[in-house]
């Protein structure tokens, strides 16, 4: 299994331990055998000294694959940034719009998005409320780059579908499908292989996400699709 | 024991859920180990509330795991007696829910003066004590418990649990014994069911999915992920309910 959404840090927000060994403890209960993942060093004060962190962190635990968060806030593209990311090892470009603040037509964003494309790096972001899913296929558009959409819930369900019907390139994690028939209707609606299991552990128990997907009515092929192939597919080629 | 869930609904909701039909309902309770659901109806909460409560009668009459909450509308004050008149004197509607503050139907506190005489009215006339209301942020917590303080005969669940704010609704209903908090939520953040029991107690707690909008294993992996002790879940889960329930005369 693959869980394609955690994190590790200091969770600012309310009290709550999104440790490094918080996150271990629980990928390794659930015997989850890889995990992408990022300091939140790098969401809320620098995504450089927090890349340095995931990187450093990977390096200590092989299971973690590094995701990278660069803040468009502070860096304009143009820098060749994310080429230097991949050739670090980050198998992934992570944006936090919603604990940041900024919108998807976002000049600075769209520098970032052409320097993913430019190395072949999967972009992953929040994208709650409504419309916004929307703003970001629209901002995303002509890009080749494939777009992770993380913590789609169920009221932005329906915006998910019509947008990922008309764009290939477009894949949600699974960590808020948590309507009682949210992997049948999206199963049936976009295939199976759009989807990637993710819990965001462990700032949220892993086993509500979890659970949904073991009790979804879903063929085993889709299941594995799910927990460890799509993610595969994405992130090595195979 | 299954579980207990007292916040279940019946009907359709406005995202792509499709598995909205009695039958569904009690498939899900049956995955999850689910023994007995308290419902209300989605139809009625969000449009009509006689015909929502019409069809909930017809689809939890004759269901042994199925009972029910009555809703209603403190915009249709008369329609509203009339409909505690029809239906709570069956025993099968367990109480009042879930009732909304600010939400669907439109501008009535959940501490309205609508509210309050339905309130009345029931503790005059009939035998059902509890009510489920949803309970969102601190405002929500701010209206419930002047409520809760008004009516200390009422059994009130407050559904969600205040969220995101469950940790100042475990704080502020700590010492208003006749509210209890359902923990219901799609936001499942890791250590709110510790933070809140720690709080208020497990045997303050109880257990609800708000199924068919959320899917019960969601809310169901939330107690089992957590590191509450077996007797604190089973509390949880169906015992705290089980009480609940049998407090009805």
């Amino acid at each position: 299994m693959i869980d394609s959404d955690t994190i590790f840090g200091f969770w600012p927000r309310w009290r709550a331990d999104v440790s490094l060994e918080a996150l271990l403890k629980v990928m390794e209960e659930h015997e989850v055998d890889r995990f992408l993942s990022l300091s939140t060093t790098g969401i809320f004060y620098d995504y450089e000294e927090g890349n340095d962190e995931t990187l450093r962190a990977a390096e200590r635990n092989p299971e973690l694959v590094p995701v990278a968060t660069v803040d468009p806030r502070k860096y304009s593209g143009g820098k060749g940034l994310v080429r230097k990311l991949s050739e670090e090892g980050f198998k992934a470009l992570r944006f936090f719009p919603d604990l940041q603040a900024w919108p998807f037509v976002y000049e600075p964003f769209l520098e970032l998005l052409i320097e993913a494309e430019e190395v072949d790096m999967p972009v992953m972001t929040s994208a709650p409320g409504l419309g916004r899913i929307t703003e970001l296929a629209r901002a995303t558009d002509g890009y080749g780059v494939p777009v992770i959409v993380t913590g789609v819930n169920y009221n932005q369900f329906s915006e998910a579908i019509a947008v990922m019907r008309s764009r290939d390139n477009f894949y949600i994690t699974t960590s808020l499908l948590d309507t009682p028939d949210a992997y049948e209707v999206f199963v049936r609606e976009v295939g199976a292989s759009r989807l990637m299991f993710g819990s965001y552990s462990p700032l949220r128990y892993f086993s509500s996400s979890f659970l949904a997907l073991e009790k979804a009515e879903l063929e085993d092929k889709d299941r594995r699709l799910i927990l460890r192939k799509n993610v595969e597919r994405l992130l090595w080629g195979r | 024991m299954g579980a207990i869930d007292l916040h279940c609904h019946l009907g359709k909701w406005f995202f792509p859920i499709e598995a909205d039909g009695v039958d569904d309902i009690l498939k899900f309770m049956e995955k999850n180990d689910i023994e007995l659901s308290v419902v209300s109806s989605s139809r009625a909460l969000t449009y009509d509330f006689r015909e929502g409560n019409r069809e909930l009668w017809e689809a939890i009459r004759d269901r042994r795991e199925l009972l029910g909450y009555l809703f209603l509308n403190p915009n249709y004050l008369e329609e509203s007696y009339e409909e505690m008149d029809r239906y709570l004197m069956k025993e099968k509607f367990v109480g009042l829910g879930e009732l909304y503050d600010d939400g669907y139907i439109g501008g009535q506190r959940l501490d309205c003066d609508g509210h309050r005489r339905i309130l009345e009215r029931m503790l005059e006339r009939f035998p059902q004590r509890l009510v489920l209301f949803h309970c969102w942020g601190r405002d929500g917590v701010s209206r419930l418990l002047r409520l809760a303080k008004e009516f200390p005969e009422v059994k009130f669940v407050a559904g969600h649990m205040g969220h995101p704010d469950w940790e100042l609704a475990a704080e502020s209903f700590r010492d208003v014994p006749n509210v209890y908090l359902e923990i219901c939520s799609s936001s499942p953040i890791r250590g709110k069911l510790e933070s809140v029991v720690r709080r208020i107690g497990a045997d303050r707690v109880v257990f609800g999915s708000d199924s068919t909008l959320i899917n019960p294993a969601f809310v169901v992996g939330m107690v089992e992920e957590s590191d509450l002790g077996d007797e604190e879940k089973e509390m949880i889960l169906h015992l705290n309910a089980r009480k609940l329930l049998k407090e009805e005369p």
